[in-house]
């Protein structure tokens, strides 16, 4: 073996070692936010989601702060961050091509639907290239949603949540503009997990 | 470049990565956070079958074996942001090409290490940004309009991340948005695809963008966009620039609920470029030319009730803004086994009004043409068909630049019927997706070309149990080429995808590819493809997935920019991280 493959396999032995010490050490507490994919298990499979305690149980504490944005809205003008202060936000992101994102937020409506006087908002964020926007807006149409929808044609603002810029995407922010839970993909019934989150949150 | 400093580097990024630094969220002394995140992936990747597929003599070993690593890291303080991207390519086993010398040279033949190891910082940039008003400095992507004028994208992963690097100053307010910015074009340097490494086309861009809103439904936008390609060449060197200048002008209109009713958008830009014709037989023969073109877009979105409909209509006459095409920009573009980008990479991205996903005219710089599409929604019975049909046309029998010309008449020409309908039926959770179409195209370009096609997709998408999820879809697409070489080629392509709980899932993919060719030829051929894949997501901020397999060559498409891709066989393991 030379030289370069002796190097090389020192590398991934080494960070090999590493990221399995990483995991062995799960008392080192990840940032607030970064476990959405464990709250979403765990709220499947809580029994009593009535209990408040247990429902503290489902979303970290505390998260960081959600990016503030201003982007162009399929309606037309532009729509700021600023004009959901106070609300519970859930934020999805989607494009005219992905299939599981138009599921999604014809799921995410009826959520909408059912919080949307208690101070709750969904806002979709389309992906697609600026050439599809006339398209984006009869599907977005079609889709029958009625929450804000806004455009992120360069995807400058999802790079910041999601750097590898895959969607389906969604995130949940508190009412001071934390985010407390992440998730990417979407199965059909997801949406009946993020009820007892958005609960939570609009109790807080 | 020190020998090892692409592994001490991928060495550095593993470690940065880890435990230690997960999760730094700092607060300073008034309370306000210090974000930093971290998303790092690494792959390792065994490629197999390289020369095989690809029927190229002159690469001498067709096994290679390569880690990347990208990492992204962003750091935000109230209102400043700064993030960068960095690259590092090793191949512990590298692809090695073969200089075959020409028949009786007495130099002997030579093999060389075709891929070359790599640490590049891709993207670096800064922002302010308050309420209103943002600034950057570094690189930053930028569209104008609906990307008729220009459109800088970051649209995938791997090989499409574009951005100018320089400066742009930003307003906007509910009402008022203006923009204005200046840079040189950075793409990605690092093919992932190809193995190679290329430079910048450093071509340099600027522009204005000003919109106002008016009665809280008109949008009046002005724009002008001006390019001086190969600006960091020297004058010897921007000799071999076909293109010199560009500068484009341009507004739109946009009237959006209309009587809750109806939506309307339209745009017009003006484009004029000079540059280069350059005689390749007799290079000191260089004569300038100069081309004036122009690019409409309109479209009309109605929608009552559970109906929707939208038109568009394109007219584009001798309008396209790329990269700098030169010997010098093209350097390194070209992988030994012939993949290259079908064109150019693209400044703009006009509106095409094709359905992508089953075949992308090139970015036509010379067209007319329109579509139309309706869909409904049966509440009762939760289905929603839909019907779409394109018609473009190219009677100018004009050259466009990438034929080698600036407007110049020769017999071109093309003419496209493309009708196309599904729907979508939902069965409670259970969703179908059903659609089919037929495609004729008809061209005069180096003689009469016909082609004819017809394409259908099934798709079901079903939750089982409780968390356990399975997708099922299959394409049939069948293509009757008319043009040298005349061939008949059925395609069929299926995926098995199961899912658990969105954290783990598995995927089997298989593709039947037939050719049959005429019968003189004899060379039809048959080919199957197997692959599968198998990712953990053992928590949000950790993915593992292993692709094993054989996947075919063709034509991908992202941003409206395609290339062909190579046939892949081997085994990729990735792993991304993000704090």
């Amino acid at each position: 073996m030379n030289m370069v493959r002796k190097t090389w396999l020192f590398v991934v032995l080494f960070a090999v070692s590493m990221h399995v010490c990483a995991w062995a050490d799960e008392t080192v507490a990840p940032i607030a936010g970064e476990k959405g994919a464990s709250a979403l298990d765990e709220a499947a499979s809580a029994p009593a989601v009535e209990a408040k305690s247990e429902k503290r149980s489902l979303l970290p504490p505390d998260g960081p702060p959600a990016p503030p944005f201003r982007l162009s809205s399929i309606k037309g003008g532009s729509f700021s961050s600023t004009k959901l202060e106070n609300q519970v936000i859930l934020m999805a992101f989607w494009a005219s091509w992905c299939e599981p994102c138009k599921a999604e937020l014809r799921a995410l409506q009826t959520l909408f639907r059912k919080y949307e006087s208690k101070g709750f908002t969904v806002v979709g964020i389309n992906t697609d290239e600026s050439r599809n926007k006339s398209r984006v807006r009869t599907l977005a149409r079609s889709l029958k949603v009625h929450f804000p929808m806004l455009l992120d044609p360069e995807n400058a603002h999802l790079s910041k949540i999601n750097p590898a810029l895959e969607i389906p995407y969604t995130v949940l922010i508190d009412k001071k503009g934390r985010i407390r839970m992440k998730k990417q993909g979407y199965l059909p019934g997801d949406e009946r997990k993020l009820e007892p989150m958005i609960e939570l949150l609009l109790g807080e | 470049m020190p020998k090892f400093l692409h592994v001490f580097w991928i060495l550095a990024c593993f470690a940065l990565s880890s435990t230690a630094w997960a999760g730094v969220l700092v607060e300073d002394a008034g309370g306000h956070p210090l974000q930093f995140s971290i998303d790092s992936t690494t792959e390792a990747q065994w490629h197999a079958n390289y020369k095989e597929n690809e029927n190229q003599p002159n690469i001498e070993e067709d096994d290679f074996l390569k880690l990347q690593e990208t990492l992204r890291m962003r750091i935000g303080w109230e209102r400043w942001e700064a993030g960068m991207r960095l690259d590092a390519l090793y191949y512990p086993d590298p692809l090695e090409v073969r200089a075959i010398s020409p028949a009786g040279s007495s130099v002997p033949s030579k093999t060389f290490a075709y891929s070359k190891n790599e640490v590049r910082l891709e993207k670096i940039h800064g922002t302010y940004r308050d309420e209103k008003v943002s600034v950057t400095l570094g690189d930053f992507t930028q569209t104008v309009g609906r990307g008729i004028a220009l459109s800088i994208t970051r649209r995938a992963e791997d090989f499409y991340d574009n951005s100018l690097r320089g400066g742009r100053i930003a307003y906007q307010s509910d009402n008022t948005r203006a923009t204005g910015f200046a840079g040189l074009t950075n793409t990605l340097n690092t093919d992932l695809y190809t193995e190679k490494v290329h430079s910048d086309p450093n071509d340099l861009i600027g522009g204005f963008e000003i919109a106002q809103r008016f009665a809280d439904m008109a949008t009046l936008e002005m724009h002008t966009v001006a390019c001086q390609h190969g600006a960091t060449l020297s004058r010897s060197e921007r000799r071999l620039v076909t293109e010199d200048k560009t500068l484009i002008w341009g507004a739109s209109l946009e009237v959006t609920d209309i009587a809750q009713l109806l939506s309307l958008y339209v745009e017009g830009d003006a484009m004029t470029r000079s540059g280069r014709k350059i005689d390749l037989e007799d290079a000191r023969h260089i004569r300038p030319t100069q081309a004036d073109g122009y690019a409409v877009y309109a479209s009309l979105d109605l929608y009552y009730e559970n109906f929707t409909f939208l038109g568009e209509y394109k007219q584009y006459d001798t309008f396209q803004f790329r990269r700098t095409k030169s010997p010098i920009a093209l350097e390194g573009r070209d992988a030994p086994d012939g993949t290259i980008f079908t064109d150019d990479i693209w400044y703009h991205d006009p509106p095409n009004l094709e359905k992508e996903d089953v075949e992308l005219h090139l970015n036509e710089g010379t067209v007319q043409g329109f579509r139309l599409r309706a869909d409904y929604f049966f509440d009762a019975i939760g289905m929603q068909p839909y019907v779409n049909y394109y018609f473009a046309v190219n009677r100018s029998e004009k050259l466009e630049p990438s034929q080698g010309g600036f407007g110049e008449s020769a017999e071109k020409g093309f003419r496209i019927h493309h009708a196309y309908g599904g729907l979508t039926q939902f069965f409670g959770a259970v969703e179908l997706v059903a659609e089919g179409g037929f495609r004729d195209e008809y061209h005069v370009e180096n003689g009469v070309e016909y082609q004819e096609m017809i394409h259908a997709k099934l798709a079901l998408k079903a939750p089982l149990a409780a968390d356990h999820g399975l997708e099922v879809e299959a394409t049939y697409r069948r293509k009757d080429e008319q043009s040298a070489p005349v061939r008949l080629t059925d395609e069929v392509e299926s995926t098995l995808s199961y899912t658990y709980a969105g954290r783990y899932s598995f995927s089997f993919l298989y593709t039947f590819q037939a050719v049959d060719l005429p019968a003189a030829s004899g060379d039809d051929t048959q080919d199957h493809f197997f692959a599968g894949e198998i990712k953990a997501r053992f928590a949000d901020w950790v993915e593992l997935s292993v692709f094993g397999g054989q996947v075919k060559s063709g034509y991908r498409c992202y941003g409206g920019v395609c290339r062909r891709i190579p046939k892949f066989e081997g085994v990729k393991g990735k792993l991304v991280l993000r704090y």
